[in-house]
């Protein structure tokens, strides 16, 4: 009821929130068949030797025996795997090109409370990062707008297209929130060029005061919708002026769109659940992997508690303290799955969105996560955690045909991809980068 | 350190006092510390994949490390009755991973940028062996490491070749021997691109930034002549001669005009590349490595020509408009015409996945795997010129070792343990005890503080300071 009503009143107020609407998707004309595969279809199943058929840009029918269509260009691949396409949970493709030249990057505004913000709006599909980012089997990504408290909503998007419109698989998968943080520590000033520690103490009392702002503007949010819905009722009543910043929350306010909580160590996140529950949203958590405590059974058991998806990410990276095992953040997936929560990868770039499996084959290799939740955290898990688990992140019969032909496991660097489509399309793995060796590996004079 | 710049003082009076014939002092790494730390034990490592880098791999093979050289590898191999033994079935055995561009283990900033030439500058005087990176490096089996200057001016200061000896002072992690080396910036670093820093400085553009260099050059080329012109006074015996007043800028320049000390060059674009090469002809001097080297494949048949090195990144670009070109493709280019190639990692996290950056080159341009490896192992030794010492292995060099869990080109690999001048000092399993061993010890410590009567403080942070300039970060004026 309070979602129609949302709706309703968006539509009312002649306020496009993207997030409410379908892809309009263009999806391939060609039937496929992929024969003598081995298929694994990213659900924990695997097909030894076996045929996936894609009809209409979606998969038709995948198994050990079944029908290849009359006319469908066969593909033999033997000898050969097939994965789904692997889905990058956070990343600025699209909205940052060259990461020092401001001109080219489009990912943080000005201002702390920017909900109105969209990255689909800036979303640039003919980035050249985009295909250079396809070329170790990531099909689709989440792109992340950053910056100040509030920067905006995140979309997730297939990797090809001509237009935003083509590509995006949902325009608004969530409210980006950069979470205040009320643990101390040291960081550098660039005012001043120096070290500046804060206390714990003085941390919190920043934070408070931060989330204090925070709950006021929720607080507005709820207001000027009830304004606005009593004006709809009573037309004697004033006008409420349009506040798109307003308007803009109410997805989150209504349990559309979740936010997408930016915090580390296990205070702050405490912290930040607890405001969910207070303001009766929905939360995704992205972490990467610095929880500020060794005792990642009970980070696990906590987040499975309270039911939280986690977005982890990059791999790439030390713990905060000297103490700390030295692959700790390495650890996190393994013991996120071992708890049940479920969780998903992310490179946290736009440039090197292709180390995605590398990054997943870390915590395998740290860890002890298994080979198959390793998958599930580039496939299934953020297709569910997203809500596009209808469309993407698996390779069964109705789903787009977002996967790709590799010639092993495509987690290892050493594998190559040789083939792939999305949304039933074979898409080029061609880049800037293979252009640029392509022109000079032969280069003469 | 005090003790190195005594020896290097001395040396210095002695020329001032024009009692030599060499025109100067080598400001290099001190050959006088003493560094035989390696226990007189032996330790064989049996049955693994021994992956040497220069005669092949050996399936079933064993390495013999004692007094810290190796003193055997092959598939045969005896060892002492009370060799310690480590069973290497199912494990793979390469030398240690030698990191040609790093930042790590250094006090405070990288980059003295006040000045567009900073060539006094020396890293050794400034190395922290506490800095928690040589401990990850090690995890990865890095075991020397390239130590440089940022890349904020022109030409940047001299370099050091360290070993990753953790727990070790600061002197005892220079590698004993290793040639003197200087690092030089091109291209947008230097020329401030992407700096808002004030006041503005010369050079601002490519122009400026080969003029910067040249001047440099022209006045340590006068410099020499003086010297060279009293020595040879001194030599006729003339009297009452007054020696040339020491310039400690310009003496690494003399050194580098005299091929004693090795020019290791970041850049990117292939024309400055070309520039430099047209300045280092100009002035006769030989160019050992250029770092990054992003375009390095525009120019693989110049670069191959003049013999020069490239250090590249396996796949890192787009960052900024001169690493916009940039392609993974780049060390099989370099290497297919001939460079010797390494891969570098210029970073504190990355130093310790070199090994997958060495898969990097098989999967982008087909390097066949031994010669991906060679680009972490001796090709970077060469580089360095320590090539007689590590990288490969072969007996009588240092024990540098890495045992592998796995094919060390896996993105499952992880390194178990790594072994400088035949020291155990990263072995996982152990060093997760001791990391749990701490964590115990300091809920044990807290548990007490609750316990006691005194006012709960907030406590110091817990977190280590971010150490400015020693990664990859543009707004700190880092390297890159």
């Amino acid at each position: 009821m309070k979602r129609i009503l949302a709706a309703a009143l968006l539509v009312t107020l002649g306020l496009c929130i993207p997030g409410l609407q379908t892809s309009a998707s263009s999806l391939g004309d060609e039937t496929i068949a992929i024969e003598n595969a081995r298929i694994v279809t990213g659900t924990g199943s695997v097909i030894d030797r076996g045929t996936v058929v894609i009809v209409n840009g979606k998969i038709a029918a995948v198994g050990a025996t079944v029908d290849v269509p009359s006319g469908a260009k066969r593909i033999d691949a033997t000898g050969l795997s097939v994965y789904p396409g692997f889905i990058d949970s956070a990343t600025t493709l699209g909205i940052i090109e060259v990461g020092s030249i401001s001109a080219t990057t489009d990912v943080s505004e000005i201002g702390d409370y920017n909900p109105q913000l969209f990255a689909f709006d800036a979303y640039n599909p003919a980035s050249e990062l985009i295909p250079a980012a396809r070329v170790t089997g990531v099909t689709s990504a989440v792109t992340l707008p950053d910056g100040g408290v509030l920067p905006g909503y995140a979309m997730i998007e297939d990797l090809n297209g001509w237009t935003v419109d083509q590509a995006f698989l949902k325009k608004s998968v969530g409210l980006a929130f950069s979470f205040p943080s009320g643990v101390g520590g040291q960081s550098f000033d660039f005012a001043t060029f120096s070290l500046r520690t804060t206390t714990d103490a003085d941390a919190r009392k920043t934070r408070d005061k931060k989330l204090d702002e925070i709950k006021a503007f929720f607080d507005d949010a709820r207001a000027y919708q009830k304004a606005v819905a009593a004006g709809e009722k009573d037309p004697k009543l004033p006008l409420t002026d349009t506040d798109r910043k307003l308007a803009a929350l109410q997805p989150v306010l209504a349990g559309e769109q979740p936010l997408i909580i930016q915090t580390n160590d296990l205070r702050d996140v405490k912290k930040a659940v607890e405001f969910c529950e207070q303001q009766k949203v929905r939360m995704v958590l992205r972490s990467n992997g610095k929880f500020g405590t060794s005792d990642l059974a009970g980070v696990g058991s906590y987040l499975a508690g309270k039911k939280i998806a986690v977005i982890v990410g990059p791999m790439y990276t030390v713990p905060d303290k000297e103490d700390d095992r030295y692959d700790l953040p390495q650890e996190l997936p393994a013991a996120l799955a071992k708890a049940g929560v479920k969780f998903a990868f992310a490179s946290e770039d736009s440039a090197q969105v292709c180390d995605l499996p590398f990054m997943a084959a870390m915590a395998v290799a740290y860890g002890g996560l298994s080979k198959d939740d390793a998958v599930r955290a580039l496939t299934v898990w953020p297709a569910e955690i997203w809500g596009v688990s209808d469309r993407v992140g698996s390779i069964e019969v109705g789903k787009f045909a977002n996967l790709f032909v590799a010639t092993g496991d495509p987690l290892d660097i050493r594998t190559e991809v040789k083939q792939m489509f999305i949304e039933g399309r074979s898409v080029s793995l061609e880049s800037r980068r293979t252009r640029f060796y392509e022109e000079y590996k032969n280069r003469t004079p | 350190m005090r003790r190195t710049r005594n020896i290097a003082a001395g040396l210095c009076l002695i020329v001032a006092l024009g009692g030599g014939t060499t025109s100067l002092a080598i400001g290099g790494q001190p050959a006088a510390v003493d560094m035989q730390t390696a226990p007189a034990n032996e330790i064989l490592i049996r049955n693994a994949t021994v992956m040497t880098m220069t005669h092949g791999t050996i399936e079933n093979g064993s390495v013999l490390i004692r007094n810290g050289k190796i003193a055997d590898v092959g598939k045969d191999v005896k060892a002492s009755p009370t060799a310690t033994v480590v069973d290497g079935t199912g494990k793979f055995v390469t030398p240690g991973i030698i990191d040609c561009h790093s930042h790590i283990a250094i006090e405070g900033n990288v980059n003295e940028g006040s000045l567009s030439v900073t060539s006094m500058a020396r890293i050794q005087d400034v190395i922290d062996p506490t800095d928690r990176s040589i401990f990850i490096g090690l995890s990865g089996g890095v075991t020397s490491a390239n130590v440089l200057h940022g890349s904020a001016n022109a030409i940047g200061g001299q370099n050091a070749t360290i070993k990753l000896r953790w727990g070790k002072h600061a002197d005892e992690l220079l590698f004993v021997g290793a040639p003197p080396g200087i690092k030089f910036a091109l291209g947008e670093n230097p020329k401030r691109s992407n700096f808002q820093v004030q006041p503005q400085r010369y050079p601002r553009t490519r122009m400026g930034v080969e003029d910067t260099i040249r001047d440099a050059f022209l006045r340590a080329r006068d410099y020499k002549a003086e010297w060279d012109r009293y020595n040879a006074d001194f030599k006729a015996g003339k009297k009452n001669l007054v020696a040339p007043r020491r310039d400690l800028e310009l003496e690494p320049l003399v050194e580098v005009l005299e091929g004693k000390r090795l020019v290791h060059s970041h850049c990117y674009r292939a024309d400055e590349i070309l520039m430099l090469i047209r300045i280092s002809k100009e002035f006769g001097f030989k160019i050992a490595t250029f770092q990054h080297v992003l375009e390095g494949y525009k120019i693989a048949k110049e670069l191959a020509a003049e013999g020069i090195g490239a250090s590249t990144f396996a796949d890192f670009w787009a960052y900024k408009v001169e690493a916009f070109d940039a392609t993974p493709y780049n060390a099989a280019v370099l290497w297919k015409a001939g460079v010797v190639v390494s891969l570098n990692s210029d970073d504190g996290e990355r130093q310790r996945r070199l090994n997958t950056d060495a898969a990097r080159a098989v999967r982008y341009g087909g390097v066949p795997e031994e010669e991906a490896l060679k680009m972490i192992t001796i090709n970077p030794a060469k580089q360095l010129g320590i090539d007689k010492w590590t990288g490969s292995l072969d007996v009588g060099k240092d024990a540098d070792i890495v045992v592998w869990s796995a094919n060390p080109l896996s993105t499952y690999a992880v390194c178990e343990k790594t072994y400088v001048d035949g020291v155990l000092l990263f072995d996982r399993q152990q060093a997760l005890k001791d990391a749990d061993a701490a964590q115990r010890a300091a809920a044990a410590l807290r548990e007490k503080e609750k316990s006691s009567d005194k006012p709960k403080g907030d406590g110091p942070p817990d977190s280590k300071p971010p150490k400015i300039g020693d990664i990859d970060d543009m707004k700190t004026g880092g390297d890159q």
